[in-house]
């Protein structure tokens, strides 16, 4: 008997072992936060509401826990951080005035920037993501009443529409071979996900098909899954799904919202944002 | 510091067709006979006491879409009805947008405005309308309704009558809304502010007043009454002639523990803290739940969340000009559907909603038309509100919108009828109205009775 309770005992701290492993808390600060990216293996930028008016950049060191501003002195609102492949560029929305949000590329080696800046008046882009091989930035701005992709080099040059569709494009995500693009769209009435030639936007397929929001979709790095949140549960979860739109299994589960799903480069996990008892904190799991 | 403002308007607003209806209703008052208003006119006339004791107002400062949260539209064309889907909702045949499951599953306990209609399209002018019922300019700016509420009400123990719970006092990037305060009754009648932090602390600006005065240091008079001759004489070198009310109130709460402790909200549980979020509007609302417990007549709970901090420095609120739908499911719904069903259950459990009035209400809606940058501007000609407690009659909507929901089809509501509705649930009469000289005209909302 005593060793049938012994075993059971080692069975549950295993199966908790294993939970914790699957499920991890990265922070423990609750503020609002968003955005999660990784820009190498080992460091995290995202966006945290660092004062009422200010959501601001900070990378996070994965195994010091250490983390501070990824622009110390800056006291504009920074958000959606988007990271070029080889790590060398960062590329950021910035709030100027009053809904006035400009576009920042920072060359992280050569201590540079190139920017978009806002059209006049009240004008913003959006959702930046690189091209696979880090030379363009793609991002979303609307104009004539449509939310269309775009793309422009590293240097904020040659701006060319890539996608131009009714209703409202976001979210680009580029395939780490540099064929496919995924993006959300509500051409067909709600946010749906669909999947089409990097090169020109061609090839459209939709990936998703439900009433309810399927938005924020990424390419895993070795371009086969994608990983996106949906509202068709009732409230916010993180799903996964094949590049065909095939198997779609939700990761997470829980009362609140979990939001903002990234990719870790090695492919196995993800880190999200978790609304929990009211709080904000970035979770990190793994995908089976 | 109590904030100042200087008061100026006129009374107007021309009548709606529903007013127009029931302009008999005022029309001893047109003709300078107050004496002729009869018993029966008002609900509040009946004796029975108020039925709301306290009014919530949950002020949506900056104006949420209605198409995209209460009053979607998902047969409009494609340029109208934005990219959500439409969920049913305790209420039958009515339908919200899929970013408000909660409040959706609570709907069954409040009545939907559908049908509202305001005459000012900017924030400021527009607050104040939706506020006062009047217009701002050319002058002088009519009181609040938590003012009126409140003046009517009497000063009743340490608390004030009509409280701000939020961020200070609402304002875009180039002023103040003018009727956040006691317009024509002077700022003595201007809502005490309470400014509550994303952790829960609260500010209470007025006690600067009393600065270097403690709580703890106020059973040494000697030292008190020396701190106050100081703070009278800052209060005079700026200007500030009606210090006496203030002062009373602040040193009142400084002085009575059990006053304090409402604003204390630390002394609710963990859970119930979490519950409500540790945002600034949901701390701002268990706040705002505390005083309605303590029985402050009138509390206006502003949206307080700086949610997505695109302007710098500026609390930007729902006003939703670029990053309509972005903001809209990102923050702004899921904050207000955390929070609003959370305060109405915990009125509820409490035994609070009964006698307290709630209504969530803003300036104005947004365009029904998306704009050229894919998000919704101004629009005063339709927009929402939500009223549930004191007996109002819940679980259906008043008033509809037009395929599009730029207009109103039936019952088109106005800021001073929302006044006046609410003035009366608060207990006033039209002859308490009449008696302060507010809100003249003005109809009652009948579906609300």
């Amino acid at each position: 008997m005593p060793l049938v309770l012994a075993v059971l005992v080692v069975l549950v701290v295993l199966a908790a072992t294993t939970l914790e492993a699957a499920d991890r808390q990265l922070t423990d600060d609750h503020r609002y936060k968003r955005d999660p990216v990784f820009l190498d293996a080992n460091t995290l930028i995202y966006v945290v509401q660092a004062r009422p008016e200010q959501l601001q950049l900070v990378q996070r060191d994965l195994k010091s826990g250490k983390q501070r501003p990824v622009h110390k002195d800056e006291t504009r609102s920074e958000l959606e951080p988007a990271v070029s492949p080889d790590g060398r560029f960062l590329a950021f929305l910035q709030s100027r005035s009053a809904a006035s949000v400009g576009m920042v590329i920072e060359d992280l080696r050569q201590k540079k920037t190139a920017e978009i800046p806002p059209a006049s008046g009240f004008s913003g882009m959006r959702s930046p993501a690189f091209s696979h091989d880090g030379k363009r930035v793609l991002y979303v701005f609307a104009e004539g009443g449509r939310q269309k992709i775009f793309s422009c080099t590293t240097s904020a040059g040659d701006r060319k529409v890539l996608v131009d569709a009714s209703g409202i494009c976001n979210w680009p995500s580029v395939s780490r071979d540099g064929r496919m693009l995924l993006y959300g769209s509500t051409r067909d009435g709600n946010y749906e996900i669909y999947r089409a030639r990097a090169s020109d936007g061609s090839g459209l397929r939709r990936l998703t098909r439900h009433k309810a929001q399927d938005v924020r979709p990424r390419f895993s790095p070795d371009g086969r899954r994608v990983v996106f949140v949906s509202n068709r549960d009732g409230n916010r979860e993180i799903y996964v799904m094949g590049v065909d739109g095939s198997g779609v299994t939700r990761l997470t589960e829980h009362p609140e919202r979990d939001d903002y799903p990234t990719w870790h480069p090695d492919g196995k996990r993800i880190v999200y944002v978790a609304e929990r008892k009211g709080g904000f904190d970035l979770r990190i799991r793994d995908v089976p | 510091m109590i904030n100042v403002g200087q008061f100026r308007s006129r009374t107007c607003g021309g009548p709606s067709r529903r007013a127009f209806l029931k302009l008999g209703a005022s029309l001893p008052l047109v003709l300078g006979r107050p004496d002729l208003l009869s018993a029966g006119l008002s609900a509040g006339e009946s004796g029975s006491g108020p039925r709301a004791k306290s009014v919530l107002v949950v002020w949506l400062w900056g104006a949420p879409s209605h198409l995209d949260t209460f009053d979607p539209k998902p047969d409009a064309p494609s340029e109208y009805r934005g990219p959500f889907s439409t969920i049913a909702t305790r209420t039958p045949g009515v339908r919200f947008t899929d970013l408000l499951p909660r409040i959706a599953s609570i709907s069954d306990r409040f009545a939907l405005v559908r049908s509202h209609v305001s005459t000012q399209p900017g924030h400021p002018d527009g607050g104040t309308v939706a506020l006062t019922g009047f217009h701002e300019k050319p002058g002088p700016v009519q009181p609040n309704f938590g003012a009126i509420v409140a003046r009517h009400r009497g000063r009743d123990g340490d608390l004030p009558g009509f409280l701000s719970v939020g961020r200070g006092i609402i304002q875009d990037s180039a002023r103040i809304v003018e009727g956040y305060g006691g317009g024509t009754f002077g700022k003595a009648w201007d809502p005490f502010q309470v400014v509550v932090k994303n952790d829960g602390s609260v500010d209470l600006p007025a006690l600067d007043l009393l600065e270097g005065i403690t709580p703890g240091r106020i059973s040494d008079r000697r030292s008190l009454l020396s701190q106050i001759d100081v703070g009278r004489r800052r209060l005079a070198a700026a200007g500030i002639d009606d210090w006496e009310r203030a002062y009373q109130m602040a040193y009142g709460l400084l002085a009575n523990p059990s006053a304090r402790e409402a604003f204390d909200v630390t002394r609710e549980s963990e859970s119930t803290r979490q519950r409500y979020g540790y945002t600034h509007f949901g701390q701002s609302a268990l706040v705002a739940r505390r005083m309605i417990e303590a029985r402050v007549p009138y509390v206006q709970l502003n949206w307080s969340q700086t949610v997505e901090a695109i302007t710098p420095n500026f609390d930007f609120g729902w006003d939703t000009h670029i990053y309509n739908f972005e903001m809209l499911m990102d923050r702004h719904c899921p904050l207000l559907d955390r929070v609003l069903p959370e305060l109405m259950n915990d009125l509820q459990e409490r035994g609070l909603l009964e006698e307290t009035l709630v209504v969530v209400m803003s300036e104005f809606g947004r365009t029904p038309k998306i704009n050229p940058r894919a998000a919704r501007d101004h629009w005063p000609q339709c927009y929402f509100s939500l009223w549930s407690g004191a007996g109002v009659p819940t679980g259906g909507t008043i008033g509809e919108s037009d395929r599009l929901g730029e207009h109103p089809l039936t019952n088109p509501i106005s800021p001073l009828m929302v006044g006046t509705t609410i003035s009366e649930l608060a207990g006033m009469t039209t002859k308490d109205r009449a008696e302060l000289n507010v809100l003249p005209g003005g109809t009652l909302i009948d579906e609300l009775f």
